[in-house]
């Protein structure tokens, strides 16, 4: 079975196999451009009536710049993937999945037309960005399915164009090894949409760190601002011009005009824009004569450029990282080649850590078609951890883990049991620490979500069982089930934002189709008790709401159950410090009979004789030199 | 063979009548068998002998019992009953019943006792003798001292089994028996010799069926000899066509690795001219579409441009000039990737 590389991307679109010229030669890449012009398949669907018209033919027809939906023609499909409500093109609703099936079926019948022998195209790695959610990733395999084309694999697009760049190398193996621990960026800016990956090479794996896009600076934006720079330039010239007066067919030939003149100018310092008959006029505002040189390109687009080149410091920054600890920057994306980008990035980079190949257009569909070749599989980028009632985490699903191919699964289940069910509920926080591989004291986490489960209320502590299992399937969807096992409740969530690494190793794991064995859940089991004693205490960033989790692997974890009630049910256990804290809080003073909250807020006089507190007028006063520095904090903690 | 008698039974012409009314001791040696009134079953007696129960006879016991008056009447009989049955008796006890018979007709004067071993043609003598004892008057013949002399002779291995038959036969002549007469499994010469009562009614059947055996004995023979010579024939043949087979097992292995590996350089081959197809249709289509592309995008966009400049009134001449050189530096682009590999 012969797997292709499908870049279903936001503009263009491109299949690639893997082919071998003639005997002896190494094997490369052959990209399956358009028969027509030999560019990349635009994503773009127009409904001529009900028949739908998919690619260069459907894009001619568009007289508008941007992403979504121009009448009957829809631009990119792909950004409307995971939506609940339907797509409005021209008063037909149509779902996403539907519009997207029509673009898959159009490129998988020209790969077919092509008759290349033993290529059924029927199975691809399919390249996703970064952003795309679980939900997404579901209708898109759902699309495909329509289409006859089954998902082998999802690889993020910047991974892919990484792969890609690398394995078209003579010594990639060796590079690969170089990079280990080492940091990568790839700057993808394309036509809708500018992506910003950093990615690392870590223990075999293609991880990526952090992601940043803007949605704002497309290659479109530029033709935009062109084109009314060109307008603008026009109207100067001829102040009667009347731009309501357009001539037929005239914007998207002012258009395809302007995005000439961007290209022409990467290699020519002017040019000169003619557009015939863009206004129904007689006059000499008829014809359209405007002369662009790069410099002005360059000022109408500076903020665009700019904006797009701050990018980079805003994820360094955020990386907490330098320029220079980027090993290099791979840039992709029809407007790398723009002058003032690529003098933006060379300015960073400098030329040696700057690859700007020239396959840029249809490398992330060559990384595709590689990492089907050489059998690649995506792993669990970081830990899926979950909360214990120590404060620290537990690592559910580790990091590394390779991840599920097309009709697999994998699961792991832990019995767990909750240390105070005095609520009645029982409470798991599910994360992962901020970057890969930092998961120690202190380290920055990101929650994916929190499920609470109805317990047994009377139960003593430890003692009701409750099931958690988590299954993630192949379109990366991580499925989160809890089970109370005297209360009987059921509660289940997804994780659709799961972080994941290609593995470039090839190493492989055990899946399971259906269900694991009892011997595999054991060594799970065990795996994550060897974990809970490795545990790490963990910090959230500031703001973040934060679970006090009740729930332990142990059923003999009494240290974590809450000081006060422990002796009720463990009269011989030793308390822990935080435990006799606890205790003390709520036990009321055997003088005043009030419990230590009250007595350290309003003091209390019979305590204060002892030596033990404040007196009423001392709390008084101190609460009144609070109030004094603090006024605004102080009446939010009055008012709370 | 397979027709072996039953024990024999005691010789019943010799019993006192009122022998049987009371039962006596059983002998317990050699010298009481023979001075017994009644005769014991000499098979039983000869089991006992080997049990230890009888004594060893000693020389002085044999003589004794061979100088007893009633040699012909008493002791031949019960000795040749013991020397029927002597294949229960151990070594030592068959030597000593086949020293008492030789003793017994070395002193009734038939044998020498310190001669060499009788040839055949001396036992056919001393059997004549026995039969038919010297003197004008014919004497009647003396059977049990026959049989004694026959079994000594056997088991001494003076007479070979046909030798101890052929004896027999010239003891108790017979009519010959015409072919049809001839009866299968008859008894073997030793079954005869060994175990039939020395009466001519009983010898002489037996020595038809036994000639009758000779002839299918011998036919059986020259069979087996044949069907030896059959299978050694036949064995050589299997031996021929098993290397045969081995060669050809081999040949077949040897053809199944070459059609393997045939297979595997026609997969390949297969796998290449594959490759090669894509390859060049890719290469076909890659060329097309680039040329179409450059031809009907932007040559034909430039060209396009350039005629309406030149059309425009006033003539845009700038982009006329502009959109050629595009065009020409397009041209010259795409021949430069035509020329390349």
């Amino acid at each position: 079975m012969a797997i292709f590389g499908l870049d279903f991307g936001t503009t263009n679109s491109v299949a690639t196999i893997i082919g071998r010229p003639s005997p002896g030669q190494p094997e490369k890449t052959l990209v399956l451009t358009s028969k027509e012009d030999f560019r990349p398949h635009p994503s773009v669907v127009w409904y001529d009536g009900a028949q739908p018209i998919v690619g260069r033919k459907a894009k001619s027809q568009l007289r508008e710049l941007g992403l979504g939906v121009f009448g009957d023609i829809v631009r990119s499909p792909k950004i409307f993937l995971g939506s609940p409500i339907p797509i409005n093109v021209s008063g037909v609703n149509r779902w996403a999945v539907d519009v997207v099936a029509e673009i898959l079926r159009f490129l998988r019948n020209d790969a077919l037309s092509r008759n290349y022998p033993g290529q059924s195209f029927d199975h691809a790695v399919f390249t996703i960005p970064v952003s795309m959610l679980g939900r997404a990733r579901r209708e898109l395999r759902e699309a495909a399915l329509k289409a006859d084309l089954h998902v082998h694999q999802f690889v993020h697009e910047p991974l892919a164009a990484l792969y890609g760049h690398l394995r078209g190398q003579q010594d990639f193996k060796a590079r690969l090894a170089q990079l280990q621990d080492r940091l990568a960026l790839v700057f993808d800016w394309g036509g809708g949409t500018l992506d910003l990956t950093l990615c690392k090479f870590s223990g075999g794996t293609l991880v990526q760190v952090l992601n940043l896009g803007d949605v704002e600076v497309g290659g479109d934006r530029f033709d935009l601002r062109l084109v009314e720079f060109v307008k603008k330039r026009h109207a100067e010239q001829h102040p009667n011009a009347d731009w309501s007066l357009l001539s037929e067919n005239a914007e998207p030939r002012l258009i395809q005009a302007c995005e000439g003149a961007k290209i022409d100018l990467s290699e020519n310092e002017e040019i000169d824009i003619f557009v015939k008959d863009i206004l129904a006029v007689s006059g000499p505002e008829r014809d359209l004569r405007v002369k662009l040189t790069r410099q002005e390109l360059d000022q109408v687009t500076r903020d665009l450029v700019h904006r797009g080149l701050k990018c980079i410091s805003r994820l360094l920054d955020a990386a907490g990282i330098p320029p220079a600890a980027i090993e290099f920057c791979l840039a992709t994306g029809g407007m790398a080649a723009v002058p003032a980008i690529r003098q933006g990035l060379l300015e960073i980079f400098g030329i040696a850590r700057l690859h700007d190949p020239a396959n840029a257009a249809t490398v992330i569909s060559e990384g595709a078609a590689w990492i089907a070749h050489d059998g690649l599989r995506l792993r669990m980028a970081k830990s899926l951890d979950l909360l214990h009632a120590g404060d620290d985490h537990v690592a559910f699903i580790h990091a590394g883990t390779e991840l599920p191919a097309e009709g697999k699964q994998i699961r792991n289940a832990l019995t767990m049991y909750s240390v105070d069910p005095r609520d009645g509920i029982a409470k798991f926080q599910f994360s992962r620490s901020k970057w890969p591989g930092r998961d120690f004291a202190g380290d920055e986490r990101l929650t994916y979500t929190t499920l609470t489960l109805d317990v047994d209320e009377y139960a003593r502590p430890l003692h009701e069982r409750l099931e958690v299992e988590v299954k993630i399937d192949h379109d990366l969807i991580a499925s989160v089930s809890a089970q109370s096992t005297l209360r009987a409740d059921y509660q289940e969530v997804e994780i659709h934002d799961l972080e994941f690494g290609l593995g470039l190793d090839g190493q492989s794991i055990d899946e399971v189709d259906e269900e694991d064995s009892s011997e595999e859940k054991e060594s799970l089991h065990s795996r994550e008790r060897t974990d809970f004693a490795q545990a790490k205490a963990v910090s959230l960033p500031s703001g973040s709401v934060r679970v006090r989790s009740n729930v332990s692997l142990s059923q003999h974890a009494w240290d974590l159950v809450p000081g006060e009630i422990v002796r009720k049910y463990q009269s011989d256990h030793r308390l822990t410090s935080k435990q006799r804290e606890e205790a003390g809080y709520y036990m009321p003073c055997c003088l005043c009979g009030r419990n230590i909250h009250f007595i350290e807020r309003d003091g209390c006089e019979r305590c204060a004789e002892r030596g033990l507190s404040l007196s009423t007028t001392e709390a008084a006063s101190r609460k009144a030199a609070r109030r004094a520095a603090a006024p605004a904090a102080l009446d939010v903690a009055q008012s709370i | 063979m397979e027709t072996l008698p039953p024990e024999s039974p005691p010789p019943q012409q010799s019993l006192p009548p009122d022998s049987l009314k009371k039962v006596a001791p059983p002998p317990a040696s050699l010298p009481e068998y023979f001075a017994a009134a009644k005769i014991s079953n000499p098979r039983a007696f000869l089991k006992s002998f080997c049990k230890g129960a009888v004594s060893i006879p000693s020389n002085d016991d044999l003589r004794a019992i061979v100088e007893s008056p009633d040699i012909e009447k008493c002791i031949a009989p019960r000795l040749v009953c013991l020397l029927q049955n002597i294949q229960v008796a151990s070594e030592t006890i068959r030597n000593s019943l086949l020293d008492l018979a030789e003793l017994l007709l070395s002193h009734l004067g038939h044998i020498r006792q310190d001669a060499d071993s009788p040839s055949l043609s001396e036992c056919r003598a001393i059997a004549s003798r026995l039969l038919a004892p010297g003197g004008r008057k014919p004497k009647k013949l003396q059977p049990d001292l026959f049989g004694c002399f026959l079994l000594l002779a056997y088991h001494r291995n003076w007479l070979t089994p046909p030798d101890a038959v052929a004896l027999l036969d010239f003891a108790f002549p017979v009519q010959r028996t015409k072919k049809s007469q001839i009866v299968e499994n008859g008894p073997g010469p030793e079954d005869m010799v060994l175990h039939t009562p020395l009466k001519k009614t009983q010898i002489a059947p037996l020595l038809v069926l036994n000639r009758s055996w000779t002839i299918r004995e011998a036919a059986n023979e020259k069979l087996l000899r044949e069907s030896q010579s059959q299978i050694s024939e036949l064995t050589e043949r299997v031996s021929e066509l098993s290397a045969t087979k081995a060669d050809l097992n081999s040949r077949v292995e040897s053809l199944e690795a070459d059609l393997r590996e045939k297979d595997t350089r026609i997969s390949e081959l297969r796998q290449q001219l594959d490759d090669l197809q894509t390859a060049w249709l890719h290469r076909h289509d890659e060329m097309k579409s680039r040329i179409r592309g450059f031809l009907e995008g932007e040559l034909t966009r430039w060209l396009q441009n350039a005629s309406e400049a030149a059309d425009a009134d006033p003539p845009y001449l700038p982009v006329v000039q502009q959109r050629i050189r595009s065009s020409l530096n397009g041209i010259q682009s795409q021949l430069q990737w035509l020329s390349s590999d």
